[in-house]
């Protein structure tokens, strides 16, 4: 975590998404003002998870930039969120079996900011 | 299950066209917008009955809470409005409400959870026949905050939570028809009730197709298992409408499902000459969508049969 | 409604409102110029009711003793001494808040400059203003269905001129915003200056927009 230039000159916090507990992102945010801004840079999954974290905690799209390190997007690890039993879990590829509920799921392009995941559906 | 089968006369066609293209169709709200078929006591209990197995069925922001107590008041007005046996009085934030048909007899401060049992709109959801949906409008854009869902079709409450309009609606075709009607919403003023009608055919009378129970439903969809068209596959015809919350300006997204077996549809020979028209014309990308590949024509091939 | 005595009857709408609170804030920051309180009044009894953390900061705004009940204000003694207390309280907002001003454009002007200054975002910066934009250069408008011609005077807004002739048109916000006003533009090419993309579906908010230099409107109305 440090802190950088950001737009305009706007006080900006990076985070490294490989290294920073999405746990610990509600309290950092609180100690900041209005006005900071949000660079994430990591790996796909682990920029979402951390994206999710800081909208949870109230910071809005426009503050935040990401940096998706991946050399290819949708090549790597994602989080997958099995629709039938709710359960997130990381894989690659387009088709996984959920290990909370065995069911077998195809991944749609479909990602919800919240979770910072992509869709699992029940085949 | 007979949820909302519709046998009543009043069945919502969804279809105005001979040709179905996706698009927001909406017209002014006309009482009753809350439904009470026959069925009423079986469709509220299986509402509960799946609510209480899967408590994913419901979310709701921290922020959400005005808006929910906004649909709550709103919801209950409405019923007592329109239906026999309800009321709802008001002194300052105190409210009485009763529904004799369902022996529901509470009385709740506004804003305050202590008073009611449950999260305000469970406490609604549980008694209305429609699926409940709060979109919060913030920055010139919708927000699902808030929902009690248990008859999705082919959607996850739980995975939207907290998506904007048009996130959720990222997987339909036409994604300009969601741009304009978010906007629609957006300028809708309070206490402005809308209606608009969705349709899909299923292979059986479940209104609850939502994927969180798709491997209840999934594997026979897929493997197309029907011995009688007629009576097994039904129309399924989504009565939504939308609302501008008055308080805070969120939008109240009511979804009630009606199902109709072909044979019923057969019936009434405007209606199956509709549908057959439709789906022989229906664009690829919207049969895929449906999910009518292979549906479609199967209850095309039947009706027009059916009229020999 | 200058016309109306005592004991007249009136139609009353649901208010509406393009500015209302944004239930994800942290901390309202609630900026009143003038009787520009008005809207504000309601919201501090909103955050009020609900527990939400605000503050007020108030120029030559009435009703100050009933929002001293509801919360802390701010009272500054002139438009300058507001200035100087908008820097500090913007800068040291904690994270998620939020800034809503009502008033004249200048105190508008003043808050979202010290936003600005502060790095806010804009979505964190809302505004109702309390007097209208000022209008551009006088022009003609034909009402197709009235048969009238109209002329606009320079600070007149379309709206206004309909209104001074007596033809009926709808209208809400009086900003470009609630999309009430929208008229269909027959002729002529039109300064859009609403929100709500009128240009688009080849309509015209009668209540900003105008004929751009040299143009005669014609509108269907």
């Amino acid at each position: 975590m440090r802190t950088v230039p950001g737009v305009d000159l706007a006080p900006c916090l990076e985070l490294d998404a490989a290294a920073v507990d999405p746990d610990d992102v509600g309290p950092t945010l609180a100690r900041l003002t209005t006005g900071w801004r949000l660079r994430i840079v990591g790996p796909e999954r682990e920029v979402l998870l951390l994206r999710a974290a800081a909208l949870a905690h109230g910071a809005l799209d426009e503050e935040i930039t990401t940096e998706i390190t991946t050399e290819v997007l949708g090549t790597g690890v994602r989080t997958v969120y099995c629709a039938a039993c709710h359960h997130p879990f990381p894989t690659t590829g387009t088709a996984a079996r959920c290990p909370g509920c065995g069911t077998d799921l195809d991944v749609a392009d479909h990602v919800s900011r919240r979770h910072g995941a992509f869709l699992g559906v029940p085949r | 299950m007979s949820g909302a089968t519709g046998k009543d006369s009043s069945y919502p066609f969804p279809l105005a066209h001979d040709t179905y293209r996706i698009s927001a169709n909406v017209e002014p709200a006309a009482a009753p917008i809350l439904h009470v078929g026959a069925d009423h006591a079986d469709v509220l209990a299986l509402r509960s009955r799946i609510l209480d197995g899967e408590p994913r069925r419901f979310v709701a922001a921290p922020h959400a809470a005005a808006a929910s107590w906004d649909a709550l008041v709103w919801l209950l007005d409405r019923m007592a409005r329109e239906q026999a046996g309800v009321s709802l009085e008001r002194d300052g934030h105190r409210y009485r409400w009763t529904n004799a048909r369902l022996g529901v007899e509470q009385e709740f401060v506004f804003g305050d959870a202590s008073t009611l049992p449950e999260h305000p709109l469970t406490f609604a959801g549980r008694q209305v026949e429609e699926d409940v949906v709060v979109l919060g409008a913030r920055g010139d854009r919708l927000w699902l905050d808030a929902g009690m869902v248990v008859f999705a079709s082919v959607w996850s409450l739980a995975f939207d939570h907290g998506m904007s309009f048009a996130e959720l609606h990222g997987p339909v075709p036409s994604p300009e028809v969601f741009v304009r009607a978010e906007r629609f919403l957006l300028r809708m003023p309070p206490g402005d009730a809308w209606r608009r009608l969705n349709w899909g055919l299923q292979l059986d009378d479940r209104p609850d197709l939502s994927l969180d129970a798709s491997p209840a439903w999934g594997p026979r969809r897929r493997r197309l298992e029907v011995h009688d068209v007629g009576s097994e596959v039904h129309l399924r015809t989504e009565v939504q409408h939308l609302v501008r919350l008055p308080m805070t300006g969120a939008v109240l997204f009511l979804i009630g499902v009606r199902l109709l077996p072909l044979a019923a549809v057969a019936a009434v020979p405007a209606w199956s000459a509709r549908l057959v028209s439709v789906l022989d014309t229906l664009p690829a990308e919207v049969r895929s969508y449906k999910d009518l590949g292979v549906l479609g024509p199967m209850a095309a091939d039947w009706l027009r049969r059916s009229h020999e | 409604m200058h016309d109306l005595r005592p004991g007249d009857r009136v139609r009353a709408r649901s208010p509406r409102s393009s500015f209302t609170p944004v239930e994800t804030a942290a901390h309202h920051i609630l900026v009143a110029g003038g009787v520009g309180v008005t809207p504000l009044l309601s919201h501090a009894r909103w955050h009020a009711f609900w527990g939400h953390s605000f503050e007020v900061l108030a120029v030559g705004a009435p009703h100050l003793d009933v929002l001293r009940a509801l919360g802390p204000v701010t009272v500054a003694r002139d438009r300058r001494k507001m200035a100087d207390l908008l820097g500090p309280v913007v800068g040291t907002a904690p994270w998620k808040s939020h800034v809503y001003t009502c008033g004249p454009p200048g105190l508008i002007a003043a808050v979202a400059a010290a936003a600005r200054a502060a790095h806010w975002v804009g979505a964190r910066v809302h505004a109702e203003p309390f007097v209208a934009e000022p209008a551009g250069g006088p022009f003609e408008v034909v009402l197709r269905r009235s048969r009238r011609r109209v002329r606009v005077a320079a600070g007149e807004t379309l709206l206004d001129a309909v209104d001074r002739v007596g033809v009926a048109a709808p209208r809400l916000c009086r900003q470009g915003v609630c999309g009430e006003c929208l008229t269909g533009l027959v002729g002529g090419t039109a300064d859009h200056r609403d929100h709500v993309d009128a240009a688009e579906e080849g309509r015209i908010a009668l209540c900003v927009s105008r004929a751009a230099p040299g143009e005669t409107l014609e509108i269907d109305l």
